[in-house]
């Protein structure tokens, strides 16, 4: 018995040799030998004797060197001087699950398991280093009744950026509801024999909380008599005999009680851990020298509830009250809150010191009782000397609601630092010039022309002059700057594949009415984070329209949002044009009617208000003048949600975007859309265009083609961009894609390999789209009071070797090549 | 030692089949000489104008000015290129499904699943692999053993090269399975191993004690991993994550395992850890990945066999015959170049460098006399795209000839010119903001809009 102990001990030593063996040389690859760090404080609260105020901390070689009033400053240390600010030390938050997400195993019992093998050290822990914490428990998930050795890390930045501290640290033992009702067990023989044939899975302890102390009976019964051995045993009898912590996640009072009885029973060394119901145990728990580690629920930002019993029986809610009244008490309590809010684990203490707790003891329940319940305090939780430099330097009291951390050390090393809130907008003052070769304004160019660039626009742009002394001035050379480009039509952060666009209108015929939801614009349905956006920013296309796919005849609005700068505010105009489909399936004869009808009912509707609104305004002058005048014939017409966006096209001349393929879908549309009710209208697609080109261009509509901008017929290729051009159709071009806008720039070059004139393949893709859109006065060119978004190219930007090597949105860098790289 | 000679016997074994059987495939008796245009050797510098002379399938001279002897017959690539064939040290492809869904199945051999008639072994031999180490995927924790193979042949025995090459461990937990979960359940099976071997070692003292005879034989479903144990096979070990190699050094060090870390593509941070302990590594396919930095909030490239060039790592490349960017090995090492790396690096992790990982330093990955005669002869530059792989000779014999892949001439044979249809753009283009993948684009525009179809 004596010597399975033993080996246990031994193995978890030589695991933590290994580790060390590791981690060591990274240790010192990673800090730099000798160099010393001084820490200059208005007050140092080290946690191990009184506070000095104020004070000073040496480091040197990670550790803690000397503290005092003053310390010498070596020659050539770094000295962060927080004079106005206070020291602590590095927090240890007792119980975390920075390791591993609640994924429980099949067993119900698996003290085998150790959550130091699941850390991964090379994860970024930012969020707990900018709230100081610089050592964590790692917990093992909670769902099963004994799911594994938890450990201690001790977080950094570098290579790698965590090391283990302590392996095992306790073996976790879960009471109460989250470890009820495991799986079934199934363990197939392999292969399946006469003499061992595959059995049914089997059913496993518990499903009530008699289970599990029946079951944790067992399983330590059976390693104390040596009946049951072995790899999985090794912990337990540690755990027996007394060389390694139990921790207990028990809440409820009864399961506390259990706890404790269980602890007596088997002479374990136990700590309570969530402790929801624990300040009924002050009395009990004094003088038997059994810790709390509290998890109250701490969201940031929100106040949490704790009155409600089902924060007390599932999340742990821990009343405020809890710690003052155990450390009162004498027990020895340490405080941690769930990983989303280690960033406010000093809020946590704060507030426990509202409800009553000493100051101190809120801050030792963050530090070093924390340490002393984890079993590393000789290396972590106070600032003394030969102890790890981990120190937290705050603005002020580290218990105050506005005291902010300005940095986090771990193991001397800067690991965390607060930045300075960057200004959202660029210094409305500051004239950023760009100069280069050629300058393509979108309707022109410039040789050895600049853009003078003031806050989100654009002031100026000329011929090279002299730059006033304030400016900043690049130089990019030879390089070609173009106005952002402007897709006319793709559908971009809708998720065109796996979800419907919920704008997906009634078909044509449901007729005017239904539509409220057509109000909406489908900017609204735009994931701002979808990755296909920043592709776009990439490949120079800074402004793209955005719509609805062809379903029903009324298809939606069009937005047009950037790709790139501000994501709360990309869009550029929620409802720029209404797209509509007169693609052919046996309809094709119905839609001029069906067009007509809706259009009726839209001019109507715009007559109706209009007169409305003319009516009612003058009825307000004149009550002004006279107030006894009567509200008379003036009864106003009914709200129609559909019709409202509708009216759009005749009040505030919005385009409409039709999308039409064959040669009898374009004439028809040039016939109703454009003839019979004399809207703007831009064809999208338009694939049959060049039969029709003359009528197109007599006609006045505008076309928006692409991705394809050859047509073949009979062995003959078609350029369609250069047959519409030449019959003087405005042209724009459009990726009409969920994730193919990059290679926008790349229909141009083909539409210009195909005769289109270079100047009007540049123009297709900025300012005609941005024309076409009504938002000429915004995007789509390089012209004084124009939105500064622009691209610098490597060359010419209709040459397919040429390469976007930066991107500019709103007069901020948003996309650079090189830095990317 | 005694497993080598054993191999080495079952080679014998397959070879005397194979003569016995008079296949076409048997052992080439006769001497070659290749009259080489230039001759890229990998262990030395290039040789303008060379001459490689081979004997009985394998190497007997390199150099040049060298007199060929009388009665050799003279391959004439005078206007070509000369170099080893390509190594692959690590492959799951062309064995069907490479997982068994069982968690420990180190008894499992891919020479049981290996399929010589594959399309992914027509391909290979196209494309200039030569010797590639089978073994079971990524997806299982004792996932069993390889087999070092060559591309040409017609049954696996005599596609073999060495029997009973490595044991795959992956360290990535399989389905909602936990890491740790996943690493107890390896020392859980030491562990157990430990106990059997004790007991047997009783049982077989206590035998001898009694002067009884002991026939009992070790289970034969442990054995690999008893061979781990002794050293005498290596691991394989899937690293998914940067922190799983740090835990394969310390299985490694704890077992007193032999180990060659197979890396996901985002292990590049663990490229100090790796460079310290002096360890070849096996790359992911994926050669670039672009990850989001905490600090800045911005998307970062990280090339991985730059940065682990840089730290100091040798490095094997890996293809993924699924995707079009991966499917050669010729390319990633352009592909390397490219990034920075130097010329003779990139050649060396498709050609030496995997030879080493897999054991076969000694016959193939370079070309010095003595090595089997795995010759690609190319018609230019192996890193140029537009060069083709015009013959290969795998030990002496002449496995692949440009001139007669039917496959091949039938896929480029003159056609009418294909519509204009597609903007040439979508090719050419130079990939903008580093990686942005081609394929995505014309499929989008080749659909149709949604609703067209439907009235």
């Amino acid at each position: 018995m004596k010597g399975m102990s033993t080996s246990a001990t031994a193995r978890a030593a030589r695991g933590g040799a290994v580790l060390m063996a590791l981690a060591l040389p990274v240790c010192l690859a990673g800090a730099q030998d000798g160099a010393s760090l001084v820490v200059k404080a208005g007050k140092v609260i080290t946690m191990s004797g009184p506070p000095l105020a104020p004070g000073m901390v040496l480091v040197r070689d990670g550790k803690i060197a000397a503290i005092g009033p003053t310390v010498d400053v070596p020659e050539g240390a770094q000295v962060i001087d927080a004079t106005e600010g206070v020291v602590l030390p590095g927090l240890v938050a007792a119980c975390t699950t920075l390791a591993e997400t609640e994924r429980d195993t099949e067993e119900s019992v698996t003290p085998e398991l150790r959550m130091a093998d699941a850390l991964d050290v090379y994860a970024e822990f930012r969020r707990p280093l900018s709230g100081g914490v610089t050592t964590a428990y790692l917990s093992p998930p909670h769902g099963r009744l004994m799911p594994g050795q938890g450990a201690v890390a001790k977080l950094g930045r570098g290579e790698p950026s965590a090391s283990v501290l302590a392996d095992p640290c306790a073996l976790l033992v879960v009471l109460g509801e989250w470890p009820k009702n495991p799986p079934l067990l199934w363990h197939p023989p392999l292969p399946p024999t006469p003499d061992e044939p595959s059995a049914p899975p089997e059913k496993q302890l518990p499903t009530t909380r008699m289970g599990e102390l029946a079951l944790l009976r067992r399983t330590f019964a059976d390693v104390r008599s040596g009946k049951l051995t072995g790899f999985r045993a090794e912990p337990v009898k540690a755990a027996l005999d007394g060389e390694l912590q139990v921790r207990v996640k028990a809440d409820r009072a009864e399961d506390i009680r259990n706890a404790l009885a269980l602890g007596k029973e088997f002479g374990l060394r136990l700590v309570i851990e969530g402790g929801t119901e624990a300040y009924a145990f002050a009395g009990e728990l004094q003088g038997r020298d059994v810790p709390v580690v509290l998890v109250p629920r701490l969201v940031p930002g929100q106040a949490t509830e704790v009155d409600s019993q089902q924060a007390y029986d599932v999340f742990g809610g821990v009343k405020p009250d809890t710690l003052a009244a155990l450390t009162r008490a004498g027990v020895k309590v340490a405080l941690s809150v769930p990983d989303a809010a280690l960033p406010d684990l000093l809020v946590a203490a704060a507030s426990a010191v509202g409800a009553g707790a000493d100051p101190e003891a809120a801050l030792r329940a963050i530090t070093s009782d924390a340490a002393q319940i984890l079993g590393v305090d000789g290396r972590v939780g106070s600032i003394a000397v030969g102890k790890d430099a981990d120190l937290v330097v705050l603005t002020g009291d580290p218990l105050a609601t506005r005291t902010r951390i300005r940095m986090t050390i771990s193991d001397g090393h800067v690991v965390y630092e607060q930045k300075e809130d960057e200004a959202t907008t660029p210094a409305a003052g500051k004239l950023l010039i760009l100069r280069a070769h050629t300058v393509l304004t979108g309707t022109g160019a410039l040789t050895d022309g600049e853009v003078r660039i003031r806050g989100r626009t654009i002031e100026a742009v000329q011929a090279a002059s002299e730059a006033p002394p304030d400016a900043e001035v690049i130089d990019n050379g030879a390089r070609v700057i173009m106005p952002g480009m402007v897709d006319a039509q793709s559908h971009l952060g809708l998720h065109w594949e796996s979800e419907q666009v919920s704008l997906r209108p009634a078909p044509a015929t449901a007729g005017p009415g239904s539509g409220g939801p057509r109000l909406v614009s489908v900017a609204d349905a735009v994931d701002p984070t979808d990755q296909v956006l920043e592709d776009a920013l990439r490949a120079g296309v800074t402004s793209v329209a955005v719509a609805p796919g062809e379903a029903g005849l009324f298809c939606g609005t069009v937005a047009v949002m950037k790709t790139g700068g501000d994501p709360f505010d990309r869009i550029v105009e929620p409802i720029a044009a209404l797209k509509f489909s007169m693609l052919g399936g046996s309809q094709r004869a119905a839609r001029p009617w069906q067009v007509r009808e809706l259009l009726d009912s839209a001019r109507n509707y715009d007559r109706d208000w209009t007169e409305f609104d003319r009516r009612w305004a003058e009825f307000q002058r004149k009550y002004e003048r006279k107030p006894e005048a009567e509200l008379k014939e003036l009864s106003r017409p009914r709200r129609d949600g559909q019709l409202e966006v509708l009216r759009g096209l005749f009040r505030d001349r919005k385009p409409a975007f039709v999308a039409a393929s064959r040669a009898d879908e374009i004439s028809r549309t040039i016939d109703v859309f454009r003839e019979e009710y004399g809207l703007e209208t831009v064809i999208l697609g338009a694939e049959d265009a060049d039969r029709v080109s003359r009528e197109m261009g007599e006609a006045g509509v505008a076309a928006a083609l692409g991705p394809r901008v050859v047509r073949e017929e009979r062995g003959r290729v078609i350029s369609l961009a250069a047959v519409l051009a030449h019959a003087g159709v405005p042209l724009a071009l459009q990726s009409q894609a969920t994730s193919g806008t990059q290679f926008l720039r790349a229909t141009a070059a083909h539409a210009a390999k195909l005769g289109l004139d270079a100047s009007e393949a540049v123009r297709a893709i900025t300012a005609e789209p941005a024309r076409l859109l009504r938002l000429d006065d915004r995007i789509g060119s390089l012209r004084p009071g124009r939105d500064a978004d622009l691209v610098i190219l490597s060359g010419d930007p209709l040459e397919l070797t040429s390469r976007v090597e930066k991107v500019y949105v709103d007069g901020r860098l948003a996309y650079d090549a090189e830095a990317a790289e | 030692m005694v497993r080598a000679s054993r191999c080495a016997a079952v080679i014998a074994l397959a070879a005397a089949w194979v003569a016995g059987t008079g296949a076409q495939d048997a052992p080439v008796r006769e001497k070659i000489a290749v009259k080489a245009g230039k001759i890229i050797p990998i262990s030395g510098p290039d040789i303008e104008n060379g001459i490689i002379v081979i004997q009985d399938g394998r190497i007997a001279a390199v150099g040049k000015d060298l007199e060929v002897p009388w009665d050799a017959n003279v391959i004439d690539a005078a206007d070509k290129v000369v170099m080893p064939g390509y190594v692959e040290a690590h492959t799951s492809s062309g064995m069907g499904t490479p997982n068994e869904r069982v968690l420990e199945v180190p008894f499992v051999s891919a020479k049981d699943g290996v399929d010589p008639k594959s399309v992914f072994m027509e391909d290979s031999l196209r494309d200039g692999v030569t010797t590639m180490l089978a073994i079971p995927g990524n997806d299982t924790l004792l996932g069993g053993t390889g087999v070092a193979i060559k591309t040409f042949g017609l049954t696996v025995e005599e596609l073999l090269v060495r029997d009973y090459t490595g044991l795959k461990i992956s360290l990535q937990p399989r389905g909602d399975s936990s890491r740790m979960a996943h690493l107890a359940r390896f020392r859980k099976y030491m562990a157990d191993l430990d106990r059997y071997l004790g007991e047997y070692a009783d049982r077989k003292a206590d035998a001898e004690a009694a002067k009884k005879p002991f026939d009992e034989e070790l289970d034969p479903q442990k054995q690999p991993m008893i061979d781990l144990k002794n050293g005498l096979l290596s691991a394989f070990v899937y690293c998914p994550e940067a922190s799983d190699v740090v835990k394969a050094f310390e299985l490694a060090d704890e077992y007193k395992l032999k180990i060659v870390p197979v890396l996901g593509p985002r292990c590049y941070k663990a490229a100090g850890l790796l460079a310290r302990r002096g360890l070849p590594a096996i790359l992911d396919s994926a050669l670039v990945v672009w990850e989001t930095n905490e600090d800045t909030e911005t998307e970062e490239m990280k090339v991985v066999p730059k940065i682990m060039a840089d730290a100091g790592v040798k490095f094997a490349l890996q293809r993924d015959p699924n995707n079009y960017e991966t499917r050669y090995l010729w390319m990633a090492a352009a592909r390397c170049v490219a990034y920075g790396i130097s010329r003779e690096e990139a050649l060396k992790s498709v050609t030496l460098y995997p030879a080493e990982i897999i054991g076969l330093a000694d016959r193939v990955g370079s070309l010095e006399v003595g090595k089997d005669a795995n010759l690609l002869i190319l018609t230019g530059d192996p890193l140029d795209a537009q060069t083709w792989v015009d013959q290969v000779l795998i030990e002496g014999k002449v496995c692949y000839r440009r001139a007669e892949d039917e496959r091949l001439k039938r896929l480029l044979e003159e056609r009418k010119p294909p519509p204009e249809e597609k903007p040439p753009g979508d090719e050419a283009k130079p990939p903008e903001g580093g990686e942005a993948p081609a394929e995505g684009a014309p499929a989008d525009k080749e659909k149709p809009p949604a609703g067209k179809a439907e009235p």
